[in-house]
């Protein structure tokens, strides 16, 4: 056991998922249910156990739809466990620029998106996925969200996300069909904002 | 001693149930990633035809490739499928694919509407309205709603991007104008969410107000074409129609002769060779349904046994 406690450059001793084909197949669900009905939580109950700072949900999120097919790019450093644990995992390729990455994940939430390739109005598809982790997810009323996949709107509270990233997001999504997919975790949970999911904040009575 | 979670009991299961030497499912799991992805990309472009990198299935295109490799990439061994074709559950194409999934998923199937969290299906919407956390998905023959009048692909790609369906009204008008009346009764063109103009597969015209704010997702495949289109629950689904002619769908003076329903689509059923005909449910879970609680319709042409045509 102490030698595993020293994971070699390749082998993390942190574990994926013990039963991909069926374990990626109930994650890719969640996934689906949250994209397409936004700001509805899901919640992983897998075992997983991703390396710090990653947690449950974006590592689920991260082995499920990655692998060698997928440009990614992360806010930690190439050489970070997380780094080494999904490229062990999936296979995944670790690019330089966020421009050019197909999923960008970001461990805290930035101010403002970097570049972010939006696609482009003939193939808006190629625009990228962001995985954000948050302090906690839940449905108190701070976002209200419009949109498909919402009957008439639904509230979201990602905690710690700073208000220039929602207004960093409309801008980018106003140019729809280009645009940019929210993938949020905290902890286990999970939930979405794909590009066409207008937000208002509601202002509470400390501003 | 060691526990057995729930989902190793699953997991277990499943290695069980579904036929040795198939992946779960058929498709392999780098080929079901692929199609994962693009399949949320479509949910997030309502109505968009994302490119998807197809696989060899074993059936031949025509029998719903498309359809197959979305509920092959979705379904996991807790769903229960059903799978219809002209409305039937019974038909040779709708068992062959309720087969292929029982065999190589182990899941469970059914021919209850409302039993099911996954419904595929070629040329219906079930009467039944679909429910939250159910997944309808089309097996779709021709994705591009544009392409009679406009064959390039770089061309539609435009036309779409732009919003620019000038042409696509222009040719329904033409049609009003030659035949006073939309003829187009099936593969009818939509619009969802006010931007992208999508073919809904052909359905009836009858079916296309079920697409609207439907509560189930929609998901679509075009196998030949490797294309994956959705709407999602709660979306905007509006059939392109003109001032001066809106949209209408089909209807009947006559009612099902088995369950007297006035409400569904009805098929045209010859029941002799001297030419008698009656009406009857396209959808045949749903007439069943109504005749199980005691609904009667106004009968068969004499000599005529429901067997028949059962
Ligand atoms: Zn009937």
């Amino acid at each position: 056991m102490a030698l595993l406690q020293e994971p070699t450059d390749n082998i993390p001793v942190e574990t994926g998922f013990d039963d991909p084909v069926y374990e990626s197949q109930i994650v890719f669900r969640k996934i689906l249910k949250v994209m397409s009905e936004p700001g509805t939580i899901k919640k992983i109950k897998n075992k997983l156990s991703a390396p710090a700072p990653m947690m449950k949900a974006t590592a689920a999120v991260c082995l499920t739809l990655m692998d060698f097919q997928t440009k990614v790019w992360l806010d930690l450093p190439r050489d970070s466990e997380v780094s080494k644990y999904l490229k062990f995992h999936t296979g995944l390729r670790i690019v330089e620029h966020s421009s050019e990455a197909d999923f960008v994940v970001f461990f805290s939430a930035p101010d403002e998106l970097p570049p972010l390739n939006l696609g482009t109005d003939e193939n808006p598809e190629t625009a990228a996925t962001v995985i954000i982790q948050t302090q906690s997810l839940d449905d108190t009323k701070k976002l209200k969200l419009t949109g498909p996949g919402i009957k008439k709107s639904r509230f979201l509270n990602a905690e710690n996300i700073p208000t220039s990233l929602w207004d960093h997001r409309g801008k980018a999504n106003s140019l729809f069909p280009k645009g940019i997919d929210i993938i949020l975790t905290s902890s286990e949970k999970l939930s979405a904002l794909p590009r066409t999911t207008k937000i208002k904040m509601i202002k509470t009575e400390k501003g | 001693m060691t526990a057995i979670s729930g989902e190793q009991k699953k997991s277990s299961r499943l290695k069980e149930k579904t036929l040795d030497g198939y992946n779960f499912a058929y498709l392999d799991d780098q080929t079901k990633r692929m199609i994962r992805r693009a399949t949320l990309k479509a949910v997030a472009i309502p109505g968009y035809q994302v490119p998807f990198g197809s696989r060899e299935m074993p059936l031949p295109f025509g029998w719903g490739t498309g359809g197959i490799q979305v509920t092959a990439s979705i379904i996991g061994i807790d769903d229960t499928l059903k799978v219809i074709d002209q409305g039937a559950d019974d038909t040779t194409n709708a068992v062959n694919i309720r087969r292929f999934f029982a065999k190589t998923a182990g899941v469970e199937t059914t021919e209850n509407t409302s039993d099911a969290s996954i419904i595929q299906t070629r040329h219906r919407i079930p009467e039944a309205k679909l429910k939250s956390d159910q997944i309808i998905v089309y097996q779709v023959p021709i994705p591009e709603p544009l392409r009679w009048i406009e064959p390039r692909e770089e061309e539609t790609r435009k036309m779409h991007a732009l919003t620019e369906y000038g042409v696509m009204h222009v040719g329904l008008y033409e049609n009003i104008a030659h035949f006073g009346k939309v003829t187009t009764s099936y593969n009818y063109p939509v619009q969802v969410n006010d931007h992208y103009v999508m073919s809904p597969s052909p359905i009836p015209k009858f079916d296309n107000p079920k697409m609207d704010e439907m509560p189930a997702l929609q998901l679509f495949g075009a196998g030949r074409e490797k294309r994956i289109y959705a709407v999602p629950p709660y979306t905007k689904v509006k059939s392109l129609d003109f001032e001066d002619h809106p949209f209408e769908i089909e209807s009947w003076s006559e009612c099902c002769a088995l369950c007297g329903s006035s409400s569904s689509f009805l098929d045209e059923v010859i029941t002799d060779d001297k030419g008698s005909r009656m009406f009857v449910c396209s959808d045949s879970n749903f007439c069943a349904n109504r005749r199980a609680k005691g609904h009667k319709g106004p009968g068969l042409p004499r000599k005529f046994e429901i067997k028949d045509i059962e």
